[in-house]
């Protein structure tokens, strides 16, 4: 496990901000928590994020937790370990930051009471914006000074927040109609002239729809959204002049589920966040699991969940890419990909026995060992993968229909990515160069070579060149795991979270009861928090866990990167045609299911 | 046809014909929202191609397509829209929930998740699995045109 900052690093943020820092825990392998008052919120995170020497300018996340509900409203509502805290607070706000120079971590924290407002740091992170609006929408927090602040998953007429303590998992709202396009706060403007002249001559001559506004609503059930996301465009003739973007139709609660079941029974809820690389958000969840119950893993182990990470990589950017050159008529490429993706698919199956929905990790191990003649297998796949890009290669990249339809839309620069919290593909595609694979590396990627591709103009042609160069990166990694792939356990030595043996278990009454009690209590992990970012295949992803005790996380917050990319698509296809939009969607890859959760 | 040229008939029921034609073209909507959608891309696509059963002209506009699968989560904020997009088809037209979550709700037994489709609009064949493997799409929409060859309709 690595230290996420350095030791003297920490001396000098004691001394630098000993009137801002209210407490200062340093928790061993994790990032060291900060309190700060939040009357000195803002002064301390805008001067942190310049300070020479801490640099910590990438707002990672943004979220809150219940920390002390009122004990006597809870019924049993099957949660975890709730109890009385010390003070008088009742919520924490989690600001997580990063810094892009020295990759070091900071979490700072806010506590609140009831019905207290939080200053809102949009100023500082645009990114902010939307992770305030959900923090109001699932628990109420208000913050000055925030720009809209409305409901964002959820309908505008629910009433209650459901990730607090006190709100019943299944108390469902039914609304009969639908959010009005009207309610987006996109009016057309009436007195705007060139309207108002096509109104009086008609029948002049030349393109009548020129400077007319009009209103176009894309979504939530659209083929070039793939996914239930919905996008209302003002256009002025087909250049889009204001967009805003709607989400929540996939608002399933996966955060209120990671309350309410055990740690091995939310395995499954992971595949189905970002459900086209489901086998990355197995390894993320279950080692935050495990850095809070300090397992160490067996060698064998880290290089299968390495391998998977990278087979999770190339399905995902094969459906990326497929699908956004699919919306853009290029088909083949669709068809060809999803020949190799069928391909891969067939290998997880015989890993895990499941197509999409994996759940082949378990905490301190794994499902399964590698099937019978698996590696000679996955060699085959990836020569024929390798074959297949390299066709698709010499199809698009230099296709000049493709070319045209993708260069130079919706270019996003650096400082735009890093306001926007943007990460993975997209965050390199705009000349940042920052893979958490190599900067901060996990699992076996310190013992691999591999490159980190970079591109500078940031729009659309630019992500799709550093997704296929990703790919090509993925297939030399897993080159190199075959090779190296060590032989020995996959089990993690520790008793605690040891599943017995299924011959064992059909014939010692010990064991059955052992299984059961497994299975039906879960095991106790420590309390504290944990907090382990893994590159996936489409940015940062993790699972932030804070834990009181017992075998069910106390509060699980997860970081999925598609959030940060939708939210600034209005400002990337503001000026552009709305043709470009469905380029632009294609190219951030929004994943529904983690982008609403 | 015969060598010397003359035209072949074949006599049938109006109803059983009506019905041979509407079980063999079919037109699918495809409301993808979450995981399933991307295995019934995967039934669509060139290795499991749902072509072979004459239902692989994908419209997604309600008004051109016959059966709608609903393929994922309908979340109660969805679900208004499910209903818009099932109305503005045209009869006849069939429904078929695939996978755990439209049929149920599945796993996610929450406050923002409509348990089953059901609920909403009428359902014609269920497909279980979460997410159901392509074979079991194939054998969905196998089942579904048995029920639309048994329809009386007509007469």
């Amino acid at each position: 496990m690595n230290v996420e900052f350095s030791v003297d690093g920490l001396e000098r943020l004691k001394g630098r901000y000993a009137k801002e820092i209210q407490e200062l825990q340093s928790t061993g392998s994790d990032v060291p928590i900060v309190y700060v008052a939040k009357e000195n919120l803002i002064s301390f995170l805008s001067s942190i994020r310049k300070e020479e020497g801490f640099e910590l300018s990438f707002l990672a996340d943004l979220t809150a937790y219940d920390d002390n509900p009122p004990l006597g409203e809870i019924r049993d509502y099957g949660l975890g370990s709730v109890r009385k805290e010390s003070g008088d607070h009742r919520f924490v706000v989690v600001y997580q930051l990063l810094s892009l120079q020295t990759k070091d971590r900071l979490r700072v924290k806010v506590r609140l009471n009831d019905g207290e407002d939080c200053p809102s740091v949009v100023s500082l992170w645009k990114s902010a914006n939307w992770l305030e609006r959900e923090v109001f929408d699932l628990y109420g927090i208000r913050f000055t000074g925030h720009p809209n602040l409305k409901r964002i998953l959820l309908d505008d007429r629910w009433v209650g927040h459901p990730l607090r303590k006190d709100y019943p998992i299944k108390k469902y709202q039914r609304f009969e109609d639908a959010a009005s396009l009207e309610s987006f706060g996109l009016s057309l403007d009436e007195s705007d002239p060139a309207k108002k002249q096509i109104d009086d001559d008609f029948e002049e001559e030349g393109d009548i729809f020129e400077g007319s506004q009009t209103l176009i609503n894309i979504g939530p059930q659209h083929p070039a959204t793939h996914g239930t996301l919905r996008i209302a465009c003002k256009l002025s003739g087909e250049t889009v002049i204001d967009s805003h973007c709607e989400i929540g139709y996939l608002h399933r609660a996966m955060e209120k589920l990671g309350e309410v079941k055990t740690y091995h029974k939310f395995i499954p809820y992971t595949d189905r966040l970002n459900y086209c690389s489901a086998l990355q958000n197995n390894v993320a969840y279950v080692t935050s699991v495990e850095k809070l119950m300090g397992i160490e893993l067996p060698p064998r182990n880290t290089y299968i969940r390495t391998m998977v990470c990278e087979m999770a990589r190339i399905i995902d950017h094969i459906i990326c890419v497929g699908i956004s050159a699919f919306d853009l008529g290029a088909m083949t490429y669709f068809l060809y990909g999803f020949h190799q993706r069928e391909e891969c698919y067939s290998l997880i199956e015989s890993l895990c026995g499941s197509r999409l929905t994996t759940t082949y990790t378990r905490v301190g191990g794994l499902s399964a060992d590698l099937p019978d003649g698996f590696l000679p297998r996955m060699k085959k796949w990836l020569d024929g993968l390798e074959d297949t890009l390299k066709e698709m290669d010499k199809l698009l990249t230099n296709n000049r229909i493709w070319v045209d339809r993708t260069k130079g839309i919706s270019a996003f620069t650096a400082d735009q990515v890093m306001t926007y919290s943007m990460t993975g593909p997209c965050m390199r595609a705009s000349n940042i160069n920052f893979d958490l694979r190599r900067d901060r590396p996990y699992l076996a990627y310190k013992q691999l070579e591999f490159d980190v591709p970079v591109a500078k103009g940031g729009d659309v042609y630019d992500r799709y060149l550093v997704r296929v160069q990703e790919m090509y990166e993925s297939i030399r990694i897993l080159r190199q795991i075959i090779e190296k792939m060590p032989s020995g356990p996959i089990w993690a030595d520790d008793k605690r979270i040891r599943i017995p043996d299924k011959g064992r278990v059909h014939n010692s009454m010990e064991s059955l009861i052992h299984h059961f009690k497994f299975f039906m209590e879960g095991f106790d992990v420590p309390e504290g928090e944990a907090y382990v970012p893994m590159e996936g295949p489409n940015g940062e992803v993790g699972f932030y866990i804070v834990s009181k005790g017992g075998p069910k996380a106390y509060r699980l917050r997860i970081r999925a990167p598609s959030f940060f990319m939708f939210q600034p698509v209005p400002e990337m296809v503001k000026g552009e045609n709305i043709a470009d939009v469905i380029a632009a969607i294609g190219s951030v890859n929004i994943i529904a299911g983690e982008l609403d959760r | 046809m015969p060598k010397d040229g003359a035209p072949e008939v074949i006599t049938t029921k109006l109803d059983d014909f009506v019905n041979w034609a509407r079980a063999n073209s079919l037109w699918p909507y495809p409301f993808g929202t979450s995981c399933c959608g991307i295995e019934m891309m995967a039934t669509l696509s060139a290795d499991y191609d749902l072509a072979r059963f004459g239902a692989e002209v994908v419209r997604f506009s309600p008004r051109q397509s016959d059966m709608m699968i609903v393929a994922g989560t309908i979340t109660e904020k969805m679900g208004p829209v499910l209903k818009t997009i099932y109305e503005q088809m045209h009869d006849p037209k069939w429904v078929i929930a695939m996978g755990a979550c439209s049929s149920s709700g599945g796993i996610f037994d929450t406050y923002s998740v409509v348990q089953g489709v059901d609920e909403i609009i009428p359902v014609d064949i269920y497909i279980p699995g979460c997410p159901p493997s392509p074979e079991g799409v194939i054998h969905g929409v196998m089942r579904l045109q048995e029920k639309i060859k048994k329809n009386k309709a007509m007469i």
